[in-house]
């Protein structure tokens, strides 16, 4: 039995051209930059869905053998690693979701793309079951005509001048620090490749994307 | 982020093994690896090694740099430099707290590397705290942290974004109270002219 059944689950996948691998490796970036950054950041969801089609594959191919092969063990613990992944980043994006609800439901058009199809409907009934238990909780209870939806409420935001530790994948040179407290501290400083800062998050938000500095 | 999930991304490192069978190569999602045959080393990450090692199919070789003089070095190197050194691997701490768990046994004096990586890691923090310190009461807005781990700056983790940030959110509304104070003090001084105007008129 010299042909390994798992060959056929190394797909190439059209759309990125990337390797598993290389798609893993992007996962855990996305993860920690979730994981350290105080806004949602842009869905991975292309990524999320590669590797649970390999995923998928993989357990497809596994069924096929004996069972007490060592193969299955080996597979099934890299498989647990990346489920942790997956599930770690998507719950790490649930709950900036369910922190800041009010203020992600007011975004519109392009900045909805922030969450995924699945987030939106998330985001939707989790804004209704909310309101629904403060209505009947304590609404409906104030005295006269009250209604609520007059009100003009400020809505809490995201807090995106928190500090956050950065690390530089790529040159930056020129980058503006601006005191935000006007006490004339401002500066520009220079990133060099590989090095580490503590910053406001603020100051680099437009950066991440293009991957030239990542959270850590 | 806990010192657990360092663990996990510790555990993708790559170390070496020796087996002890044989098998063809393994295709996973991360990468292939194998051939395995007894008796030839091969390079694994850490978490399959640790599997292998645990089923007792292989043994697992101590890293170059694991080693006392190595680690003695860095520590004399560390106490001298006032900014943080390059450490000879990434993840060491982590790396090197499983590898005690798993395969202490064969590890060449791993008591006095156990020392010694204790040492290297205290002497940092003390740094880490005295910089942190000085990045407070001085105001600065940014800092410069080469060659920090990510596990060492775990123990500052919660508290020390948090603070910075409380202090930008005080500076700024003193700032905003400075610039009221002034407005009203201004506004105060110009209401005399304009009846001195009045009154020569």
């Amino acid at each position: 039995d010299t042909h390994d059944v798992f060959h056929e689950s190394n797909l190439n996948e059209e759309e990125e051209e990337l390797t598993a691998e290389e798609v893993l490796a992007k996962l855990q970036e996305a993860w920690l930059n979730e994981k350290n950054a105080p806004e949602l950041l842009n869905p991975q969801t292309e990524i999320v869905e590669c590797l649970l089609d390999e995923i998928e594959n993989m357990e497809e191919n596994l069924a096929t053998l004996e069972k007490g092969d060592i193969r299955i063990t080996v597979h099934k613990m890299e498989m647990s690693r990346i489920k942790f992944l997956i599930n770690s980043y998507l719950r790490t994006r649930l709950d900036k979701i369910q922190d800041n609800y009010e203020f992600y439901s007011k975004l519109e058009g392009d900045q909805r793309n922030r969450l995924s199809k699945e987030e939106s409907d998330f985001l939707d009934k989790y804004k209704d079951t909310v309101e629904g238990l403060f209505r009947s909780l304590c609404y409906r209870h104030m005295p006269g005509n009250f209604d609520w939806s007059k009100v003009v409420k400020k809505i809490p935001k995201p807090n995106l001048q928190s500090a956050v530790f950065v690390k530089v994948e790529n040159d930056v040179p020129g980058l503006e620090i601006r005191d935000t407290a006007g006490d004339g501290r401002d500066e520009t400083i220079d990133l060099g490749r590989g090095e580490q800062h503590l910053l406001q998050y603020s100051m680099i938000s437009h950066l991440l994307p293009d991957g030239a500095v990542s959270l850590t | 982020m806990e010192a657990r999930e360092y663990e996990f991304m510790a555990e993708n490192e790559k170390v070496t093994i020796l087996p002890k069978f044989n098998h063809p190569t393994f295709t996973l999602i991360q990468g292939d690896y194998g051939p395995f045959k007894a008796g030839n080393q091969i390079e694994v990450p850490l978490w399959l090694a640790v599997m292998l090692r645990q089923s007792d199919k292989c043994s697992i070789e101590t890293p170059e740099w694991m080693d006392v003089e190595i680690l003695e070095k860095c520590r004399d190197d560390e106490k001298e430099e006032g900014t943080f050194t390059k450490l000879p691997a990434k993840f060491i701490f982590e790396v090197a707290n499983i590898l005690f768990d798993v395969t202490a046994a064969s590890i060449v004096h791993a008591d006095q590397i156990r020392s010694v990586l204790k040492e290297i890691f205290d002497i940092r923090q003390s740094k880490l705290r005295k910089s942190i310190d000085k990045l407070i009461t001085d105001g600065y807005l940014y800092a410069k942290i080469n060659y920090l781990q990510e596990i060492e700056l775990a123990n500052f983790r919660p508290i020390l974004p948090h603070a910075f940030d409380y202090i930008q959110r005080l500076d700024e509304a003193t700032e905003v109270a400075k610039l009221i104070v002034d407005r009203s003090i201004q506004q105060s001084s110009m209401s005399i002219p304009s009846s001195f105007n009045n009154s020569t008129f």
